[in-house]
């Protein structure tokens, strides 16, 4: 991943907006992948 | 990792915080309507949408390198925002770490993974030009964070440094309250702002508070013990020493050449003064724990007041009582955010299992410590809401009956 400010928010930028209307399932469904992969069991004890 | 990274914290009680932290931030926002329209009141012909903000600047602490990025992505994409996260120079590879989980997930569902990123080399300069450039800016961080991030122009979200004082009254359960100070105080090693840095103990109780304490692990610094800690803690007598922050009892013990039982978990000293001419009264981060005796309740208040108006003051208070009246007078008087009944401190006043206070891990501390929210941060604080209006039926109330009371009392002259 690059780190230039300028190019980091352009493409933060672009993500945001690809997400800026989707629904609440969508939404929702986003949340719980990450939330799941954050719970695994083997992250944060290596 | 961060804790091989920066020599911060305990990684068993690291790795049990991402979990609460990422779990209680998920069942707190499971039924959170984020999208769309949100509410509607038919008789005032209002409609309310939620809309999300852009870019989110995240700067995120050495002592909170994982579980900070775990509460605000999920904070943040379930407001449907982006955000990018600046970690701190001590534990950017651990920050950076965690981003590349939460990318994983994204691209597993087919998300666009650039709604959360991070800097891979971080700079002072970065960070300035990252809060000059998003929308919108939370700075998990101290007093001096605060001023650089607000300095920046863009609407932020920021927090203060902690200085928990608990107080134990005569009717609270001794060795229960012991236990439960313990818990918070040597999470982590103290890293967390939400560790209580001093206990206030009523007269009566005060010897056996004491000796509770040390059953839990506790050890009572005598005066020379006292003066050998605070040279070690502030080598000139102003700031601390950046290298017990975190660390074991044991470790600060053996450094400043303590003689303490292997079994020590945090040391104890007396408060003798408030202010500046007594660090011992303000935050530690570090299992450094200062013992306070009082007599009178309302004097403690007043004390407290004080000891806050040093270091603290908007962040959170804790009490082990089962007196309400004395809870209630606690809340009233203090300016904190929060105020933690008969529980371990740390583990209740940021969100946890036996409270229903908002999980999170950036603690705003109002207008009191220069923040602009003094509750706990979460989703709500990452929505715009845009209001529909449709006409209602015309009503023009009469002044007259608005100040009712006041012209009962004082006559319409």
């Amino acid at each position: 991943m690059e780190d230039t400010i300028q190019e980091m928010y352009a493409r933060a930028r672009k993500a945001f907006r690809e997400v800026e209307y989707w629904p609440q399932e969508k939404v929702d469904e986003m949340v719980q992948a990450v939330a799941w992969e954050l719970m695994r069991d083997d992250y944060g004890s290596r | 990792m961060a804790v091989d990274e920066s020599g911060i914290g305990n990684a068993e009680d690291k790795v049990n915080k991402i979990k609460n932290k990422t779990l209680g931030t998920l069942y707190d926002m499971r039924n959170a309507k984020t999208c769309g329209m949100i509410e509607e009141n038919k008789a005032l012909g209002i409609r309310k949408f939620a809309k999300p903000i852009g870019v989110i600047a995240n700067v995120v602490p050495c002592t909170n390198p994982e579980s900070t990025i775990c509460c605000l992505a999920l904070s943040t994409l379930k407001t449907r925002n982006a955000q990018i996260v600046s970690p701190h120079p001590r534990t950017q590879k651990t920050s950076y770490e965690t981003v590349q989980h939460v990318r994983k997930a994204l691209e597993k569902i087919g998300a666009p993974v650039d709604l959360v990123q991070c800097i891979k080399q971080t700079s002072h300069a970065k960070t300035s030009e990252l809060m000059a450039n998003c929308d919108y800016a939370v700075a998990t961080g101290g007093a001096a964070l605060v001023k650089v991030v607000y300095a920046a122009g863009k609407p932020a979200q920021t927090v203060g440094a902690g200085n928990v004082v608990s107080i134990v009254d005569e009717t609270a359960d001794l060795p229960t309250a012991a236990h439960k100070i313990r818990l918070s105080k040597v999470a982590n090693n103290s890293a967390s702002c939400s560790s209580e840095n001093a206990v206030a103990l009523y007269e009566s109780i005060y010897d056996d508070m004491i000796e509770a304490l040390k059953a839990e692990g506790g050890y009572l610094c005598d005066t020379e013990e006292r003066e050998k800690l605070r040279q070690y803690m502030w080598p000139d007598g102003v700031h601390l020493n950046r290298e017990i922050v975190a660390r074991p009892a044991t470790w600060i013990a053996q450094n400043v050449g303590l003689t303490v039982p292997d079994d020590t978990r945090f040391l104890m000293v007396v408060g003798e003064k408030v202010g500046p001419e007594d660090r011992f009264s303000g935050e530690k981060i570090s299992p450094v724990l200062t013992v306070w005796k009082w007599t009178d309740f309302d004097e403690m208040l007043d004390r407290l007041e004080q000891i806050l108006k040093f270091s603290g003051e908007g962040h959170s208070a804790s009490i082990h009582t089962e007196n309400d009246e004395r809870r209630v007078k606690l809340a009233l008087r203090a300016n904190v955010g929060r105020i933690v009944c008969n529980m371990p401190h740390a583990h209740a006043n940021s969100g946890g299992w036996t409270t229903g206070l908002p999980t999170t891990d950036t603690l705003g501390c109002g207008s009191w410590a220069g923040n602009i929210f003094s509750g706990n941060v979460n989703w709500e604080n990452f929505l715009n809401y845009t209001l529909l209006s449709i006409p209602k039926e015309e009503y023009i109330p009469e002044v007259g009956d608005l100040c009712g009371e006041y012209l009962a009392k004082w006559g319409r002259d």
